[in-house]
């Protein structure tokens, strides 16, 4: 247990080395050592400006969207939830969307994170209310379908009244997901409502390890199921909200990193939680290092990438689970 | 010493003014059709759930007053349905029984799971993954996670439901060794034979009520059985007095030829 969260430990500080490395014109060292020998004054910004808030922000985000799908799977006892399937990421972009829209976001810096916190916070809850009344895994996601396209509905009417095509650019980045340019200052004003979060979710993984064996049973051994899906709940809709805010939205890091670490920890629902942090962190470092590797003419979005990396993982998971009993 | 006392439980539909009390060292059987409300009257039992009016006492206080762990320090509770949702190893499932006990303690419990295993007969599983288990196997490490709480009363819906005719006699066993070491068990269970062989008091439900409470003594078997279910039964006794032996019929004597 300690032995797998030390090693993704290790394996996240070398991506994140790998990607500080990483540059126009592919990995080298040299800006490294320019910037440890002092011999080039803009080695120091390209390094603590640019390259190091990029890999902070996608850590943050990555062990966030990792956490936050553990969590949702371990409290819904369903491998396939995670923010991005259950409509939090579109409900969080969607409120983030709204103070940009509004100009909100222009007039008052902590208004785009406390958006996507509170579209986050506005669908985890229905979720979790949904949860309660439905015992079925399937209804759960086909809500969380219905609500991810209802919130995809509205950001296209948002999209579809943008006043001008500058405004419509800077709203369409919010969906498809990145963390360039990001600031120290930028993390800053998100990461408190990470830590939150995370730190709600990580007091409830003995909890979640015990909802392993059902709900009913579970609280006849003594868990506080409603505490516990509060903490949840709340404890997503922080931390997804505020890695929307960041970064837009990024899909199936939530879904993809639970299930990588999962054999690793006996599949132990509780015990998944901080290895998958520690997974997702890695793999979004990795994703935006090939992203800013890769020739493209136009940026590629860090978004699009982890979609078309996990969507297929998703669609493989749901396929090996057609053969389990899910009532 | 710990009490559970139920006084004019009811819910809706479903349970009728039922009255209800558990001690350490006894071993109370509960029997009655399908949906007669056995199983709602253990699940309030348990702390599960509010019923509409009547109350149960642990140790004197209203059981909702409790904190969840502080009530699962003293009644552990097995549900009819034994699930798990991720394939999680059976000794780590045993050990979630330790649960209302602390964090080290269910870290511990991993390591101890091969004793409450061993009551249940499952020894060989601690190792397996729970994904692989048959349905008597993971209702057998229910079980075993319930003896694992080592609270001083148990409440059981249904344990010997998916067993063989061995493991059942052998569950029984143990919950009789259980209660004459000190612990209160109440039980439900479909087959009589094994009611009227291993019960100290048989509470008899129908139709949402407590319809009568009985010695497992072979007169009071049979009648109760005729009334409630409609069978009429066979039993032989020992020469202790106790049931050996017990086969159900149908209830008219003779079949069309």
């Amino acid at each position: 247990m300690i032995r797998v969260n030390l090693l993704l430990a290790a394996l996240l500080l070398l991506a994140a080395m790998l990607a500080a490395m990483a540059g126009a014109h592919g990995l080298s060292l040299a800006l490294l050592t320019d910037w440890l020998s002092g011999r080039d004054p803009a080695a120091a910004i390209i390094l603590l400006d640019i390259r190091l808030p990029r890999i902070l922000a996608a850590a943050a985000v990555g062990a966030a969207l990792g956490l936050c799908g553990a969590g949702l799977q371990a409290l819904t006892r369903n491998p396939l939830a995670e923010p991005g399937i259950l409509g939090v990421s579109a409900a969080a972009t969607l409120g983030a969307t709204l103070t940009l829209y509004f100009g909100l976001a222009a007039a008052w810096s902590w208004a785009l994170p406390l958006g996507a916190i509170g579209g986050a916070g506005l669908v985890t809850t229905l979720l979790a209310s949904a949860a309660v009344r439905t015992r079925g895994m399937a209804t759960l996601i086909l809500i969380g379908v219905g609500l991810s396209s209802l919130a995809g509905a509205a950001m296209a009417l948002i999209l579809n009244f943008a006043p001008n095509p500058f405004s419509l650019s800077d709203l369409v980045n919010w969906t498809l997901g990145s963390v360039a340019n990001r600031s120290l200052a930028d993390l800053g004003l998100t990461a408190p409502f990470m830590a939150a979060g995370a730190v709600l979710l990580l007091t409830q993984r003995r909890s979640l390890s015990l909802l392993a064996i059902g709900e009913e049973a579970a609280s006849a051994h003594g868990l506080d199921f409603r505490r516990t899906q509060i903490a949840v709940v709340v404890g997503t809709g922080l931390a997804t909200g505020a890695s929307v805010a960041l970064a837009g939205a990024v899909g199936f890091v939530g879904i993809v990193a639970p299930h990588v670490v999962r054999p690793w920890v006996g599949h132990d629902p509780g015990r998944t939680l901080v290895p998958a942090a520690l997974a997702g962190a890695t793999m979004l470092i990795v994703a935006d290092m090939l992203v800013r590797l890769l020739p493209t003419d136009t940026e590629l979005r860090l978004g699009v990438v982890a979609a078309l990396a996990g969507a297929p993982i998703f669609l493989l998971i749901a396929l090996r689970r057609g053969n389990v009993r899910h009532d | 010493m710990t009490e559970l006392a139920a006084t004019g439980l009811t819910l809706a539909g479903r349970l009728a003014g039922a009255d209800f009390r558990l001690s350490p060292g006894e071993l109370v059987v509960i029997v009655g059709p399908n949906g007669s409300g056995k199983s709602s009257l253990m699940r309030l039992l348990a702390g599960q759930g509010h019923p509409d009016s009547g109350s149960v006492r642990l140790d004197g206080n209203e059981i909702a007053r409790f904190d969840p762990r502080e009530r699962a320090r003293r009644i552990a509770y097995l549900p009819q349905r034994a699930e798990v949702a991720w394939p999680i190893a059976v000794a780590d499932m045993v050990a979630l029984g330790r649960f209302a006990f602390g964090g080290a303690e269910v870290t511990r419990g991993a390591g101890d799971a091969g004793q409450w295993l061993d009551e249940v007969g499952c020894a060989p599983l601690a190792r397996r993954s729970t994904a692989t288990l048959s349905g008597g196997e993971l209702a057998l490490v229910a079980l075993a996670r319930a003896f694992a709480a080592e609270t001083p009363l148990l409440l059981l819906d249904e344990p010997t439901a998916a067993l063989d005719p061995r493991r059942q006699i052998d569950v029984m066993t143990r919950l009789l060794a259980r209660s004459r070491a000190g612990q209160g068990i109440a039980v439900i269970l479909h087959d009589l034979n094994l009611a009227a062989q291993f019960a100290d008091r048989i509470l008899w439900m129908r139709d949402t009520r407590i319809v009568a409470e009985s010695t497992s003594d072979a007169a009071a078997v049979e009648a109760n059985a005729a009334a409630i279910f409609e069978v009429s039964v066979r039993i032989e006794s020992g020469s202790d007095g106790r049931v050996q032996t017990l086969a159900v019929q149908q209830d008219r004597p003779s079949r069309p030829e």
